[in-house]
């Protein structure tokens, strides 16, 4: 067998790593939440990297079922960031011609690189996976947004509020825009979180606005699957928008939507933004420390699911945890594993259309972490952790027999607003 | 301080040695022995450093204190060794060979020559902290020995400066010293402490403006302390027990009996501040009279302050108490003249207070029912009320004198109404500003509130009306409105115009202030400027007038009693000194204030350590509706409970709080709280670094939960735990629950091989630590030996066992005590909430991961220099690396380095200091810088070092046995539980005994004169001592003894300490008869002993070298260097060894055969060095000092050397390969091989595509079952090279463990950053290497997947270990000396004496030791050179006392004895009658004297008729 050198330092230009410095302590595996469902696990693919095995990796789910949660890199003390290895990988599939109209081309493509391996075959779990992220990203493309709905249908779940907040949509001079994000429009199972969070916003008098129909997927999904290239529209598109309403910051109740503009945005511009980007639990701290929002007493054991956009990748653990603490009544308890070393819910990545089954696996793991602490309340400050684990108590029988219930510190802190008019 | 003494070219024959580490000790010990004076110098109370800290050692299990502590009682006890704890190296100036070292002496508060270390201090010291020694796993007293061994045994007081509270009072009082003893229950002892500095505090537990309580560090978690109110608990308490009280100031009176000085003292006025001056001048020796003009005494406390807050008997108790010392008080006198008090007294103090109210200066004051309240309330409280029954009272004025007037108006008047069936008064307070200026204390405004006292503001008085009998009835008042801040600061009332109205009033009440009445004062005594008080110096307190003092109100006005008893301890001091006739005080010095950060206080929150409660003393008082019918007093006591809970709320700021019960307990009055920092000066001529490590915190890898759960300890944390001496005695069980864990996880390379360590990027960890997985291993072997239950699992990445005897510590671990090693590093430990069980996430072999429960986790930490480190070797201009640890010099250990890499002279740097390494290391190391510092001072060698005369012996063996037996208290520790007074009657009764005596500690100082006098007073010719440990005590009284004229062995010693006071204290009586047995059988034993000669012998300053290598240039110029004659054998025809086999340099490292070259020339052109090639050793005969060895020539000839010392550095071989085609194929080469091409045919590499190198081949496996340390960093080493001159071929390193321990992990790195594969492979699947034509070709099972790769090789390069050479079993039979069990020589202890052979005088340094890197083996060859000098440097050689001697009557010629000594020192020639013993090399072990059938063989000191004496007696004793 002879290395090719060149693979290595392929990856390592795409990924901004070097990742012929592992020295494979395995930590990386130990703390990876899909490890068990992958073929190799996270450091022996970069072993594989560097003996040039590209084609057997390239033929592997591996790299697609990474959950981007960066656990992996939070741990390793070589500090290789496996999650841009990942990326790295996915986007080399694409230029190796994944990004295909239909499975059947990818089949030939991967029965092509198994020739030389007799003993394998075409994984058509790849196959099938990989055609499902295909769809989805001609789906942003044509829709601007990860459903295929009509996107001026943004703003639906405002519907159904009591009182729909005057200027909600596309405000001109607004000091404040709330960058909804495609989950939180589309599926319904989450619009209590804008329903929640612009009920705050207007009780705690931001001068607030969204793009409406005007909002474009912020590209998180492109990035996860090595696409970013593909983003670039999207992200011009949103950065313009928010800049001709004139607003001076942007908010979110989504860490990803979040994370991307306030790192990924600025170097895929290749300039700051000028904008003040702040995540929905920071926002709601900054009411609550001025005080613009009173919140009313509930008798309750909460505990907090970080989510890795917000938490491990972004950096912000506290504000959320000073919410939650403010709130008069709530018992606050840690899980096991929270803040750093948070463990993902199973949401990340693009699993959920990739391979459903691992998610499954992942976010009951989270839930048994709730159980033994017995929490009453799960929350998260994500709309993707609250849907995921929200099922993820419904499949599991301890958690759904002590009534667990999941909730979006937007949610409950709407809760509290309501429980202080109570009082 | 400063030794100036040089010799002749100016170099000083002292070295300083900072850090006492085993570094430190052994740089020293070897310094001190090769003539040089040594300051050691350690920054903490006791010398041992972290090894002092361990349980036991690998790879033997050696008990660590065991191996340790004759090392540090040989350093407490060395004559030219200064240990200098608690001192920190500030400076070093000058140049190499001379300069001045500034040291910073820190203040122990303890006389550390006069400590005995009997820890009575500690006993009695209320303030408990967190035992750093025992990483916080248990509490210790502020007053504390470091551990129970340590050198110098003394304790010593932690204190950070004064607590805020004590600095806030005026008297200095010790609150958070009473307060701790309050929590500990000692409420007599806390009296006594506040007696200290307060003579009234029942007053002032009562009245006082407390600003303790608003300086408090506790206000700034939640509130402050309730010191006020804990004060008068104890007051009160005290007063109700006398008994215990007296009890607790027995020791004091013993203590102190005052001596009378004949001086006479005026006071005049007796309250707080005059009676404050009247205890303290009494308590001085001076006669003291108290003059006062009204006829009770007290001051304001007793006639300004009502009754229902401070009651008349409370004040006249404590009165009495100063008047009980002697004071004489003359009430209703009244001195017209206080300087006319001179004539017939040496000095006055004024304290006449302020009296005398400030009268309103408006119309109608003079009316009869218009008072002032200072008047008013001196009348009640002497017992004349005038009638207020149903009158409206109006006082005036906002502050404290106007709150009681009203209060006790109010008071009177309810009671004349309950009395004569009226209506009660109506009070009101009309005060000029608003409620916000009132200056009356919070508590007095709301009782007064509370009690229906109306309060009238911005209300001022214009006019008081009279009625036409010329009685008040009303006052004229304006309402007023606040303008600018006058310069009080508050802001001025104006009256409002028109605002005019009348009130109603019949009594009016002025309280607007108070002054001193100055009639007495006559006006030669200045004034202030304002001409209100008496002017007096601020530090003296002495007016104008010489000899008169003066205090309290009437100096500073209207002030609280806590001002004037701290005006009065001040007046007090000052005219001690002038009726002594001594210097007067200066200025009181400010004293550090123990501020306690945010940072600390947020630290200890978080450790859980301090938790918000608020206080507990809550304010108890009767109602108020029913304390206006009487003048009881309103505030309730506080309970005991209280009182301790509120106490527990103390932070102890200060840490030790000068409560002083140390300073009562310590009955050599060695305690000394007056200590100050203090900085001193040496001179010496160079300086050794060796300040150790401090291993890293175990919070460093946030997500393996050290903080977070509790059962995750760190190592060191584990370490304690298993130790004997830890916080658990040695029982290993869980910080969470106390349970015994069954499961115990290790995890590896915490903080270490890591270059993010993601939470603390200040420093990246890159390196290896070098240490942690032995020891860890060494945890879970001893762990298991603890407990059978336990079951051990270690996860790691590599295992790096690479020293000697380390590869079969692990193959111990895993197959006799199961512990498992499992190749992950865990990703998270996250806590099981039930059980506090972990659960340990980790990777499985299949690329997946599983989750495993443990009861306890061990985090192996890494470890670094300390910060205060880093800075010291800043300070002093040494360069550090990246990672923070000091630099050395390329090849040149212990060389400090500039940060412009210039190598300096005169300053060393040693121990893991320069790089993480394990204790043999260490030790080597130090030897190596005292080998360098021994040759840069080698003209100075002898010139300040002392040596002990000693008078000429008595000869006593025409005397009958006259035994002195000498029995110690040891303070508390023996005199509390043996009756000692009856053992010493007991001992006088024995048998042979002269004279017998009991010593509070037979150790001190005096005690030993004592000891000499008595042996000359009754002609003493033998002594007892029974008291403590003969390990650290028998020395000193051989040597008191020695002083008399005494042979030293004529001395015994009984334990009576150890053996007997500590194990049977529940038993005193037991104890008492035991103490009486071992004192009879030492006694017996005594009266058996006879004086033991001392051996010498003539040393040879001749030194010989075996091996011409690097290890054995160096050490034969090391030793030239030194100053002595060496010759040097080499069985080759040319010097060099394996270093001429050794090319390619290690990245930035130095030049292998520059390094060859150089070392060849200095050998050469060295006159003190002879060379002689192609010779070997054939014979070898002497003894130390004194060694005649037989060379043989390669022309057959024979020489003889004769020397004194020998250094063993033969060397060892590249074993030579037999697998992997090696010898068949010529594409199959090793790394020595590599080097030779790489050095000398580049061109060949580059025409490599891909080369495979393939580790331990003939390591690690079962013809040599040990790790061959070196080629793992030589295989990248040369992979690098590769790399560097071919970047397209391709290297393969197939390997087991990579083993690049301490900095060589750099090398690591950089190679894997080159592109370097590395390729792990398992023992049982060993990689196959097939030649083909075109390649090579290498099969590779790849670990830990199992899958199986075939490299395309052009080379394959094997990485062959290091074996003994062949002959080496020939050599150490010549030279009588021991093989380990892979062949290599086997040192005197692997740990602590890794450059000697048992037998002395025999060196042994480089790879004949074992394998080592070129450096290493320097710094071996260094270390065994200045061994070798410590001996040549001496004329002669003594010999130890206790040795074998051998009965030829009984000897049989067996030989046996010869078989066992392990120091060659029994020899049976042949045909001889009996076997002998050659005395200089006998160490006294006793080994020949156990195996000899006959009894023949006797040791000295030991015989077996003492023996049988000593069982007689205990025997006779027991019937």
């Amino acid at each position: 067998m002879a290395k090719e050198t060149s693979f290595t330092d392929l990856v390592n230009d795409l990924s901004g790593q070097t990742i012929q410095l592992c020295y494979h302590c395995h930590k990386c595996t130990a703390g990876c939440p899909s490890a068990f469902a992958m073929e190799y696990g996270p450091d022996r693919i970069l072993r594989l990297i560097q003996l040039g095995q590209r084609e057997r990796l390239l033929s592997s789910r591996d790299p697609w079922l990474c959950f981007s949660c960066e656990m992996c890199g939070a741990y390793c003390p070589n500090d290789i960031d496996i999650n841009e290895v990942m990326i790295a990988l996915k986007e080399i599939a694409g230029e190796e011609g994944y990004r295909v109209e239909d499975c059947q081309q990818l089949r030939e493509i991967l029965a092509d690189y198994l020739l030389r391996r007799p003993e394998a075959v075409v994984d058509e779990r790849l196959c099938e996976g990989v055609g499902r992220l295909n769809n989805l990203s001609r789906t942003i493309s044509a829709s601007h947004n990860i459903t295929g709905d009509d996107n001026s249908t943004r703003l639906i779940w405002s519907q159904n509020l009591e009182h729909i907040p005057p200027g909600l949509d596309s405000k001109r001079g607004a000091e404040t825009v709330y960058f909804v994000g495609c989950v939180a429009s589309f599926f319904p199972r989450s619009y209590g979180v804008p329903q929640a969070f612009v009920s705050v916003l207007e009780a705690g008098g931001v001068d607030f606005t969204t793009l409406g129909g005007k909002e474009w997927c912020c590209g998180y999904p492109l990035l996860s699957m090595g696409r970013l290239d593909e983003a670039k529209t999207l992200i011009q598109h949103n950065v313009a928008q928010v800049k001709k309403l004139g607003a001076s910051r942007v908010t979110f109740a989504c860490p990803s939507c979040y994370h991307m503009w306030k790192f990924i945005y600025p170097d895929v511009l290749g300039e700051e933004l000028d904008l003040e980007v702040l995540h929905a639990t920071e926002l709601l701290a900054e009411l609550i420390e001025r005080g613009d929002i009173k919140l009313g007493s509930m008798d309750l054991r909460v505990t907090y699911h970080d989510p890795c956009d917000l938490g491990r990748k972004s950096g912000v653990f506290d504000a959320p945890r000073q919410v939650l603490r403010s709130i008069p009544g709530v018992t606050f308890v840690e899980l096991s594993s929270s803040g750093q070393i948070s463990e993902c819910c199973g949401g990340g990545g693009n699993l959920e259309s990739f391979d459903p089954d691992v998610l499954f696996e992942v976010s009951g793991r989270r839930v048994d972490r709730a159980c033994e602490i017995e929490a009453e309340v799960i929350t998260s400050a994500c709309q993707q952790c609250e849907r995921t684990l929200t099922s993820a108590v419904r499949r599991h029988e301890k958690a759904r027999q002590a009534r667990m219930r999941v909730m979006d510190v937007t949610e409950l802190v709407w809760k509290a607003i309501g429980e202080a008019g109570n009082e | 301080m400063t030794a100036k003494e040089s010799s002749g070219n100016g170099n000083v024959g002292a070295v300083l040695v900072v850090g006492a580490g085993i570094g430190g000790i052994q740089a020293s010990l070897d310094l001190a022995e090769a003539g040089l004076k040594v300051y050691l110098l350690d920054k903490s109370p006791a010398i041992g450093g972290t090894m002092a800290q361990l349980d036991k050692t690998f790879p033997t299990n050696d008990c660590s204190m065991c191996i340790l502590s004759p090392k540090l009682v040989e350093c407490g006890r060395h004559l030219n060794i200064e240990v200098m704890t608690y001192a920190e190296l500030e400076s070093v100036e000058g140049e190499p060979g001379n300069f001045v070292a500034r040291v910073r002496q820190k203040p122990r508060y303890v006389v550390v020559d006069e400590c005995t270390g009997c820890g009575d201090c500690a006993e009695v010291c209320p303030i408990v902290c967190s035992d750093q020694f025992n990483v916080g796993l248990s509490e210790r007293r502020a007053a504390y020995k470091l551990y129970p061994q340590a050198i110098p045994n003394a304790y010593v007081i932690e204190k950070r400066g004064v607590a805020p509270c004590r600095d806030a009072c005026p008297t200095g009082q010790r609150a958070q010293g009473y307060i701790a003893l309050i929590r500990e229950g000692r409420y007599a002892d806390a009296y006594r402490t506040i007696k200290e500095d307060n003579p009234f505090p029942a007053v002032c537990g009562r009245v006082c403006n407390h600003v303790c309580e608003t300086a408090c560090s506790r206000g700034r978690v939640d509130e402050p302390i309730s010191i006020m109110r804990l004060k008068r608990f104890v007051a009160d308490w005290a007063f109700e027990h006398p008994e215990e009280v007296a009890e607790a100031f027995k020791s004091k009176v013993e203590v102190e009996a005052v001596k009378p000085t004949g001086k006479k003292v005026a006071i005049v006025g007796s309250g707080p501040a005059g009676l404050t001056v009247a205890q303290d001048l009494k308590l001085e020796g001076h006669d003291v009279t108290v003059f006062e003009a009204l006829p009770v005494a007290g001051g304001m406390m007793r006639v300004g302050i009502p009754e229902y807050r401070l009651p008349a008997d409370v004040v006249q108790r404590e009165i009495d108490e100063i008047v009980n010392l002697g004071v004489e008080l003359k009430l209703n006198t009244r001195v017209d003249d206080v300087t006319a008090l001179k004539e017939e007294y040496d000095a006055v103090f004024v304290g006449i207070g302020a009296h005398e109210d400030v009268q309103l200066s408006i119309p109608g004051i003079d009316l009869p029912q218009m008072l002032s309240a200072n008047d008013f309330l001196r009348e009640v409280n002497v017992g004349y009320s005038p009638a207020l029954m149903g009158k409206k009272v109006v006082v005036l004025g906002g502050g404290d004198v106007a709150m009681d007037a009203a209060c006790t108006a109010l008071r009177i008047g309810t009671m004349q109404a309950d009395e004569q069936g009226g209506a009660p008064p109506e009070v009101r307070v009309a005060y000029r500003r608003t409620e916000a200026e009132m200056p009356a204390q919070e508590t007095e405004y709301r009782q007064a509130m509370e009690d229906g006292v109306v309060f009238d503001w911005l209300v001022s008085p214009m006019e008081v009306a009279a009625d036409e009998e010329g009685n008040v009835c009303g006052l004229t008042c304006c309402h007023m409105e606040l303008g600018e801040p006058d310069e009080s600061g508050r802001r001025r009332p104006v009256p409002v115009k028109g605002s005019e109205f009348m009130m109603e009033a019949d009594v009016i009440v002025s309280a607007i202030g108070a002054r001193p009445n100055l009639a007495c004062v006559p006006e030669s005594v200045a004034r202030t400027p304002n001409g209100r008080q008496i002017a007096v110096d601020p530090d003296t307190l002495m007016t104008s007038v010489e000899g008169v003092f003066a205090g309290g109100d009437a100096v500073t006005g209207m002030a609280f009693v806590v001002d004037a008893i701290g005006a009065g301890h001040k007046a007090a001091r000052a005219m001690d000194a002038y009726l002594r006739g001594e210097p007067m005080p200066g200025p009181e010095p400010k004293l550090p204030v123990a501020e306690l950060s945010d940072e600390e206080i947020a630290a200890r929150q978080a450790a859980g350590e301090i938790v918000e409660v608020s206080r507990v003393c809550t304010l108890v008082e009767v109602a108020a509706g029913e304390r206006v019918h009487s003048l009881c007093e309103v505030s309730g006591l506080v309970s005991e409970e209280e009182a301790i809970a509120e106490a527990r709320r103390c932070l102890q700021c200060g840490v030790c709080s000068e409560c002083n019960q140390c300073v009562y307990a310590c009955q050599k009055h060695c305690i000394d709280h007056t200590m100050q920092e203090e900085t001193v000066e040496l001179n010496v001529g160079a300086v050794i670094l060796v300040p150790g490590l401090e291993t890293m915190p175990g919070d460093v890898r946030p997500e393996l939960g050290y903080g977070r759960c509790a059962n995750v300890v760190t190592s060191i944390e584990f370490e304690r735990m298993l130790s004997a001496s830890g916080p658990w005695g040695g029982v290993v069980q869980r910080p969470s629950d106390g349970k015994h864990p069954r499961k115990v996880a290790f995890i590896q390379c915490v903080g270490s091989r890591d270059i993010t360590c993601a939470m603390r990027p200040e420093r990246s960890h890159g390196y290896c630590s070098s240490v942690c997985c032995m020891y860890a291993t060494k945890e879970a072997i001893i762990a298991k030996e603890h407990d059978s239950d336990i079951e051990s699992a270690i996860f790691y990445i590599d295992v790096r066992s690479f020293g000697k005897g380390f590869e079969r510590y692990i193959e111990r671990a895993e197959q006799d005590y199961g512990v498992r090693y499992v190749r992950s590093l865990v990703s998270m430990v996250t806590e099981v909430p039930e059980t506090g069980n972990l659960r340990l996430k980790y990777a499985t072999p299949d690329g997946g991961n599983v989750e495993e429960e443990f009861d306890l986790v061990v985090l192996s930490v890494g470890i670094r220099p300390a910060q205060d480190t880093r800075e010291l070797a800043e300070r002093l201009g040494a360069a550090l690396n990246e990672y923070g640890f000091a630099e050395s010099a390329t090849l040149q250990p212990t060389r400090m380095v500039r940060p412009d890499g210039s190598a300096v002279d005169g300053i060393f740097v040693a121990g893991a200091f320069s790089e993480p390494k394990d204790i043999p290391e260490t030790v080597i190391e130090a030897s190596c810088a005292a080998a360098r510092v021994s040759a840069l001072l080698a003209d100075a060698r002898g010139t300040l070092t002392r040596e002990r005369v000693w008078p000429e012996e008595r000869d006593v063996s025409a005397e009958p046995p006259r035994v002195g037996v000498f029995i110690c208290h040891c303070g508390i520790n023996i005199g509390s539980v043996v009756d000692v007074p009856e053992v010493v009657e007991y001992a006088r009764n024995l048998p042979d005994v002269a004279y017998a005596e009991q010593n509070l500690y037979t150790c001190s100082q005096d005690t030993q004169q004592t000891i000499r006098e008595r042996i000359e007073e009754h002609g003493l010719n033998r002594v007892v001592v029974a008291s403590c440990t003969p390990r650290t005590h028998e020395p000193l009284f051989q040597e008191t003894i020695r002083a008399a004229g005494l042979n030293p062995h004529l001395f015994q010693m009984a334990n009576i300490r150890e053996q007997d006071s500590w194990v049977h204290r529940d038993d005193p009586q037991v104890a008492t008869e035991k103490a009486k047995e071992l004192m009879a059988m030492a006694v017996a034993k005594a009266a058996q002993l006879c004086p033991l000669e001392q051996g010498v012998s003539e040393v040879n300053h001749h030194a010989l070298v075996i091996g011409g290598g690097l290890a054995g240039m160096t050490a034969a110029l090391a030793i030239a260097d030194q100053g002595f004659s060496v010759a040097l054998i080499e069985r080759e025809p040319e010097l060099g060894g394996n270093l001429r086999h050794i090319y390619v340099p290690l990245p930035g490292g130095g030049d292998p055969q520059e390094l060859l070259r150089r070392t060849i020339e200095a050998v050469s052109a060295n006159p003190r060095v002879t060379v002689l090639t192609g010779a070997q050793v054939v014979d070898m005969g002497g003894y130390v000092g004194q060694y005649r060895t037989t060379i043989q020539l390669t022309d057959g000839q024979q020489e003889e050397v004769e020397h004194g010392v020998v250094i063993v550095a033969t060397g060892a071989q590249e074993i030579e390969p037999e697998e992997y085609l090696y010898g068949q194929d010529p594409r199959v080469i090793t790394q020595r091989e590599l080097e030779e091409q790489i050095t000398n045919h580049e061109s060949r590499i580059t025409d490599y595509k891909s080369v495979v190198m393939i580790q331990c081949v003939g390591s690690r496996d079962d013809t040599h079952p040990y790790c061959s340390r070196v080629c793992c960093t030589e295989a990248i080493k040369n992979a690098l090279a590769i790399k560097e001159c071919s970047p397209a071929t391709d290297v393969y390193i197939l390997y087991r463990d990579i083993r690049t321990f301490g900095f060589k992990e750099r090398y690591y790195r950089q190679a894997r950053e080159k592109g370097v594969v590395f390729l792990q492979w398992d023992k049982d699947e060993r990689p196959v290497v097939r030649g083909e034509d075109d390649h090579l070709r290498v099969d590779v099972t790849i670990q830990p997947e199992g899958e199986q790769i075939t490299l395309d090789a052009d080379l394959v390069v094997l990485s062959a270990g290091i074996e003994p050479n062949a002959d080496i079993v020939t050599l150490a039979q010549v030279a009588k000396v021991p093989l380990s069990e892979d062949g290599f020589f086997l040192e005197a202890h692997v740990k602590l004496r890794p450059l000697d052979f048992a037998a002395d005088g025999v060196y042994l340094c480089g790879i004949a030791h074992s394998p080592r890197f070129l450096e290493e083996t320097i710094a071996q060859a260094y270390g065994a050179a200045v061994h070798a000098v410590s001996l040549l440097a001496k004329d002669e050689l003594d010999a130890t006392s206790i040795v074998a001697c051998v009965d030829p009557l009984l000897c049989t010629a067996c030989g046996l004895c010869v078989d066992v000594c392990p120091y060659g020192a029994r020899v049976l020639e042949p045909g001889a009658p009996y076997a002998e013993v050659i005395e200089v090399l006998c160490q006294g072990c006793g080994a020949c004297v156990v195996a000899c059938p006959n009894k023949a063989s006797q040791q000295k000191g030991f015989g077996v008729g003492q023996i049988y004496q000593m069982i007689e007696a205990m025997a006779v004793t027991s019937e």
